[in-house]
């Protein structure tokens, strides 16, 4: 039986911002086994960001346990969580949220510098993911000079260069074009089989969900549902 | 020690703290920022990519250190002016023992001194060689101020200095030197002649021949007067221009004999070992050995340091001169201050959403301060640089703007800017502290951003702090796990 990555149990979230209380999560209980890919769709602001940051070690539940690789989340430190983050995780941000400043190759290599790994290595590694998503020769145009959808390839790379155990990925391919979309899927997917990465998706998106092995439901911070795919 | 010796010291020794550890926290940033070059090619292409802000910002931080550099600058520049003129004024005179009856220190015009035997001038000189005292001269004088007429023309002076010096003993203080450069000592003037300083000879229109009578004392009905020619016309430099009097110089003997004071003076100056500026150094030990002789030798004078006195009260004065500006530029280095504050967490602000990235993809707090940090040590040498430049260009302005609206007190006295490297130096660190403290803060409170919040460009919920609030840590621990445990070793 594969090990779960990702175990969550009654988890619940609420934002407290004085005037209003917005319960986020509600109760949430998961558990992501290693190398599968799950899709968490819902309506709009039914959690599914939530649940990415919470369970990623981004933000703080209100209460419920998370375990990532069998560690409780709340018994890591800011910086074990931090170093974790580098090490051991990929992120895929719905902005992309490249660093303004840095190129693409210097964007991509960043999480591997932080990591303390060698600057050619780095360097080297971040090219080669660069071609992977076919953008072998934009490596050194800033953010600015690439188009919404290189810029989310750029951050696909980033995310997956410093080959994570785990990938959380807000909306991976929402910028891109359905040609585009595709060819990161299937990068996705071909490292979720050659390297057992776990990747966890927040989706809208039916063609990408269903390119998972599961699909979780979620609304009004509950999981609702659960379908298989495989 | 005494507590004013105490204070400059405490000054000295809290500046020397401060330098060293704006230097260490300096070379510690770069330190860190060269072991994560990323970070640091963050922080500098963070302040080039919008360098017009960037000198926006440099010009609103170099706004204190503006204000500190030309405070001090002038202040230097009126200690130069002031301590010059001490110089100027008295020359080779480090000490002078007499006995004042009036004036002197603090008053207009020079003390009024009472005659003293003549045979003071041996005694004090015979001690001090045989306590071999530093130094180099002693000279007896007699100094009187008077009115004087310059029979030749209209010119007349209701106060002009007359001084009879003994030319054997004046080794140490200097010659007397003509319009032309060369030496003119008082052995080649001929009976009841005198020099004249240029002072005096303008003020009584005065030529070589011309005839002065010199009025010493207007009380006798007969009056007491003398006459003298004008023998040449000297320099107003070193003796010739003690206080910057008009001056009337003779022989000793032939200023005994005119102002019917035969056998007596009125002081006897000293000179110190080294120049003119270096002999108040032995000024507390000689005027000791001074003092010394007038108690055994039961004289009833009065010892005056009269250039270490002055020098003090010169730097006093430009001090409290300095103080006033920078007094004045408080209020305006406070202000600069909290704009430093609102500008540099407007400019971290507005990158918030990256900070939050950076953090999430691995970067730690600590690189992230260090980021920061480095953003503002550039942000700090540049703004201080400029600043120092800009308060020198301003302390220029204003002590031109000053020669020109209040003319020099003095004919000779020359109002020119003056600084002392140290000073710069003062002014580059407190900026440096000024934008260190500031930037420092705002780095600190930066570091600590919710990464969620910051990527989603939420704000802070009102009464919290950044990164500080960890609800229900409690209820995350797992079972049997410790409070605080540091988590797992890495796979």
């Amino acid at each position: 039986m594969p090990k779960a990555m990702v175990r969550a149990r009654d988890a619940h979230k609420v934002y407290d911002s004085g005037a209003v209380e917005v319960h986020a999560l509600r109760g949430v209980s998961l558990a992501v086994a290693q190398g599968e890919m799950v899709a968490i769709m819902g309506p709009s602001g039914c959690g599914k960001t939530t649940l990415l940051n919470c369970f990623s070690g981004l933000d703080d539940l209100t209460s419920g346990e998370v375990e990532i690789e069998g560690v409780p989340l709340g018994t890591m430190n800011d910086a074990t969580r931090t170093e974790y983050r580098a090490k051991r995780m990929g992120f895929i941000f719905q902005s992309y949220n490249l660093i303004p400043v840095l190129s693409a190759v210097e964007n991509v290599e960043l999480p591997l510098l932080v990591s303390g790994h060698d600057a050619r290595e780095a360097r080297k590694r971040a090219l080669a993911m660069l071609g992977l998503v076919g953008l072998e020769d934009r490596v050194r145009h800033k953010p600015a000079e690439l188009s919404a959808g290189q810029q989310q390839r750029v951050a696909v790379a980033r995310a997956l260069v410093n080959t994570p155990a785990i990938v959380w990925a807000d909306e991976p391919t929402g910028n891109l074009d359905s040609e585009s979309s595709d060819q990161v899927m299937g990068l996705l997917r071909e490292l979720n089989k050659k390297n057992r990465q776990t990747f966890i998706l927040v989706t809208h998106d039916h063609a990408i969900g269903s390119r998972a092995d599961r699909i979780l439901r979620m609304v009004n911070g509950q999981i609702v549902d659960e379908v298989r795919n495989r | 020690m005494a507590s004013e010796d105490l204070v400059p010291l405490l000054l000295q020794a809290g500046g020397g703290i401060l330098a060293a550890f704006l230097i260490g926290l300096t070379l510690l940033v770069a330190y860190r920022a060269a072991r994560a070059p990323v970070i640091a090619r963050m922080a500098a292409r963070n302040i080039l990519r919008r360098k017009r802000r960037f000198a926006l910002v440099v010009g609103g931080l170099m706004i204190g250190t503006a204000i500190i550099a030309s405070s001090l600058v002038i202040g230097d520049t009126l200690e130069y002016i002031f301590v010059n003129d001490v110089y100027v004024r008295l020359h080779a005179v480090d000490e002078y023992v007499a006995r004042e009856m009036g004036g002197g220190l603090g008053t207009p015009g020079p003390p009024v001194l009472a005659p003293i035997p003549e045979s003071t001038f041996p005694a004090l000189r015979d001690y001090l060689d045989s306590q071999q005292s530093a130094v180099d001269g002693v000279a007896p004088a007699l100094m009187q101020s008077m009115p004087v007429e310059n029979l030749n023309g209209s010119q007349g002076s209701p106060s002009v200095l007359v001084v009879g010096y003994n030319d054997s003993y004046e080794g140490a203080f200097g010659p007397l030197l003509r319009r032309d450069g060369a030496e003119a000592p008082l052995s080649s003037l001929g009976p009841l002649e005198a020099y004249v300083n240029e002072r005096a000879g303008r003020e009584l229109a005065v030529e070589e021949g011309h005839q002065l009578r010199l009025v010493f004392d207007s009380t006798k009905a007969a009056g007491g007067f003398a006459v003298v020619r004008v023998g040449g016309i000297v320099q107003d430099w070193g003796k010739a221009n003690w206080e910057r009097q008009p001056q009337i110089l003779m022989d000793l003997s032939e200023a005994q004999r005119s102002l019917n004071y035969t056998g007596l003076i009125n002081i006897v100056r000293v000179s110190n070992v080294g120049d003119v500026q270096a002999g108040v150094v032995h000024s507390a030990a000689v005027s000791r050995d001074l003092n010394r002789a007038v108690i055994l030798n039961q004289m009833p004078l009065t010892v005056t340091e009269v250039k270490a006195d002055r020098l003090r009260e010169a730097k006093e004065f430009s001090q409290e001169v300095e103080e006033v500006f920078l007094l004045m530029g408080a209020f305006s280095i406070t202000s600069g201050m909290l704009l430093i504050v609102n500008v540099f967490t407007m400019l971290v602000g507005e990158r918030k959403g990256e900070l939050g990235v950076a953090r999430a993809i691995g970067v730690t707090r600590s690189q992230l301060l260090t980021m920061l940090v480095a953003e503002g040590v550039l942000y700090g040498l540049a703004s201080a640089a400029v600043g120092v430049l800009a308060g020198l260009g301003l302390g220029f302005l204003v002590v031109y703007a000053f020669g020109v609206i209040f003319p020099p007190p003095e004919a000779g006295m020359v109002l020119g800017f003056h600084f002392d490297p140290i000073s710069l130096v003062v002014a580059f660190t407190a900026g440096l502290v000024v934008t260190y403290l500031t930037v420092g803060a705002a780095a600190l409170y930066f570091s600590r951003l919710n990464i969620v919040r910051a990527i989603r460009d939420i704000p802070e919920p009102s009464g919290g702090r950044m990164g500080w609030r960890r609800p229900s840590k409690i209820s995350q621990r797992s079972p049997g796990a410790p409070p605080g445990a540091s988590g797992p070793r890495l796979p």
